[in-house]
């Protein structure tokens, strides 16, 4: 284990009933111990639960859920498909409207969508009738920036995710891949405080997936942004992020928050580190409740 | 198992397999949803006008000679009477007073649909408050309003214009109000995270989308939009394709009665034609 998983089950039991005082007790948060100290939250989740109404009575979705993302960190939910990553997700979004607890960012409490927080959906979700820069400069159009200013940023972005050559087409005509460069570029542009991506390369073949995964490092790295992301690919999450954060099945509760122990500047061959497989190895066999 | 055919014994459709051959070709005529070249598009089309001319004359040459019952004037008898109607100034301005009451009636049905239905689709509260009324109106025959009309507004234009409105505009409402319901909850999602208000929502996405869907819907009911005119140019009037009609029956001069009835497909044929092309012009990216 080399001490770099750490159970947050006593820590999440001690979280107290989430109340409006919740940003003075950020400091005793239990997220923060397990992260690299220092930094301070970003986004701050306290107690949240997630209930939805089903017939003959009520589907408990999210039961608790304890989460800190520091400020230019990456984290990623890792979890079986349907546990409720999603949901949570789109609860931080704003799409969706807890139950009950508290999701803060920047101590701000969500109340709706904004676009400082970028979403990034699996299946791409592009307008199918903007071109590619059309598609980018959404986000732009919408704070009422100048043709030029939009014109500018919309082309240093296509540059950084490499879809110069391609800023007149329609969506129709890209592959998944780029599609889902689209999307996160479109996300990205606006610089978004918070960047939550929905399983964002799931629909994808592995080939791409390794390059997108390259490709979102290096502009992770560009940007500073802070990202929280959801996945079921459990080398995708430790490639990526800082910390791991494992999720039960349905009601999803935080099983595991994992450091991951290697540093930012990480090169592919990572992935064939025995610690690296060691690490994927118990991921997933706490996953899969082995262990 | 010793005296069964080779060819017997093995799970392959017989029809289809061949030495040497696996799986059964498709043509291209006949694949399920498949596509026609432009060739075969035009081929296909023109055979199928020739085949109801065809049948047109095989009914006009049983009925010949009779003046009772069933009679069906030949093609060049219909053709005849329509260069008639022409040379006597009766074939332009009816299809001109006909087409401009469409025009009238069909425009204002489709902005009133577009406006009620884009809200109805759009928000839960337009949708609640009008889906009973709508339900309710929409059952009254449009035509049976046709005396109370003609009380009301007189025998002028604007009774007529009034029950083509009436006839079709709350199936474009409906109908306008379920394309905006098929716009992708994410399209909207995602335009809500990147900072869209609802109203630039409605014009940046909900709009957009559904374009392509609200010209198919302007396509089908407007020959809802033509059912009404047949009815509305029975109240008084002097001008207009139904009137013709009309008119010509009770001299029961057939003839005439095909000739104009030839003219309501050919207006109906261009017009469908020319919506086809503006769905293809204003949403490229839609097929």
């Amino acid at each position: 284990m080399g001490g770099t998983v750490e159970s947050v089950t006593a820590a999440a039991a001690a979280s107290a009933v989430p109340t409006a005082d919740s940003v003075a007790a950020r400091e005793a948060g239990p997220g923060d111990t397990g992260t690299d100290g220092a930094a301070p939250a970003k986004l701050r989740i306290r107690g949240l639960e997630k209930r939805y109404p089903v017939k003959g009575g009520e589907l408990l979705a999210l039961d608790g859920i304890d989460l800190d993302v520091p400020a230019g960190g990456f984290v990623t939910l890792v979890g079986t498909s349907g546990c409720g990553k999603s949901t949570l997700l789109n609860i931080v979004a704003g799409l969706v409207a807890p139950s009950a607890g508290d999701v803060t960012v920047d101590g701000d409490r969500i109340v709706g969508p904004g676009p400082d927080r970028g979403l990034v959906f699996q299946a791409y979700s592009l307008f199918p009738w903007r071109t590619v820069a059309e598609n980018v400069a959404f986000g732009l159009e919408c704070q009422r920036l100048s043709r030029t200013q939009r014109r500018a940023r919309v082309d240093a972005m296509l540059a950084t995710v490499g879809l110069t050559e391609f800023a007149e087409w329609l969506p129709r005509d890209l592959s998944g891949g780029m599609c889902q460069r689209v999307a996160i570029a479109r996300a990205l542009v606006i610089e978004p405080d918070l960047l939550l991506l929905d399983e964002p390369f799931g629909a994808l073949d592995l080939q791409t997936r390794k390059n997108l995964h390259e490709f979102l490092r290096l502009v992770w790295q560009r940007t500073g942004a802070t990202v929280l992301m959801v996945t079921h690919d459990i080398g995708e999450a430790i490639y990526l992020s800082d910390q791991v954060v494992l999720l039960s099945d349905r009601p999803a509760r935080v099983v595991e928050r994992i450091d991951v122990p290697f540093g930012r500047s990480r090169e592919p061959n990572v992935r064939r580190d025995t610690r690296f497989l060691e690490l994927e190895d118990e991921v997933d066999d706490l996953l899969h409740g082995r262990r | 198992m010793a005296t069964a055919t080779p060819t017997a014994d093995v799970g392959v459709d017989q029809k289809s397999a061949r030495a040497g051959q696996r799986g059964r070709a498709v043509g291209r005529l006949w694949r399920v949803r498949g596509e026609l070249t432009f060739r075969w598009r035009v081929g296909l089309g023109a055979a199928g006008l020739v085949g109801v001319v065809a049948l047109w004359l095989l009914a006009a040459n049983a009925t010949a000679g009779s003046q009772q019952g069933i009679v069906v004037p030949s093609p060049t008898a219909t053709w005849d009477a329509l260069r008639e109607l022409h040379a006597e100034g009766l074939l332009v301005s009816d299809v001109l007073a006909s087409t401009e009451r469409i025009l009238y009636g069909y425009g204002i049905s489709m902005a009133i649909g577009v406006v009620v239905g884009l809200a109805m689709g759009a928000f839960p509260s337009a949708e609640g408050t009008l889906e009973a009324p709508i339900g309710f109106v929409r059952y009254i025959p449009a035509s049976a309003l046709t005396p109370l009309m003609l009380l009301w507004l007189g025998i002028d234009e604007a009774p007529k214009i009034t029950l083509i409105i009436l006839g079709t505009v709350f199936y474009n409402i409906l109908m306008v109000a379920d394309v905006t319901r098929s716009v992708p909850r994410q399209l909207i999602d995602a335009a809500t995270t990147l900072g869209a208000s609802r109203r630039r929502i409605m014009a940046r996405v909900v709009w957009p989308h559904s374009i392509p869907g609200i010209i198919d819907v302007a396509r089908i009911n407007l020959a809802a939009a033509w059912l009404m005119l047949v009815v509305a140019e029975l109240l008084a009037t002097d001008e207009g394709l139904a009137v013709r009609v009309v008119r010509a029956t009770r001299f029961r001069d057939y003839d005439r009665m095909f000739a104009i009835l030839l003219v309501f497909g050919v207006i109906g044929m261009l017009s469908d034609l020319a919506l086809r092309g503006l769905r293809r012009w204003a949403a490229p990216w839609n097929r």
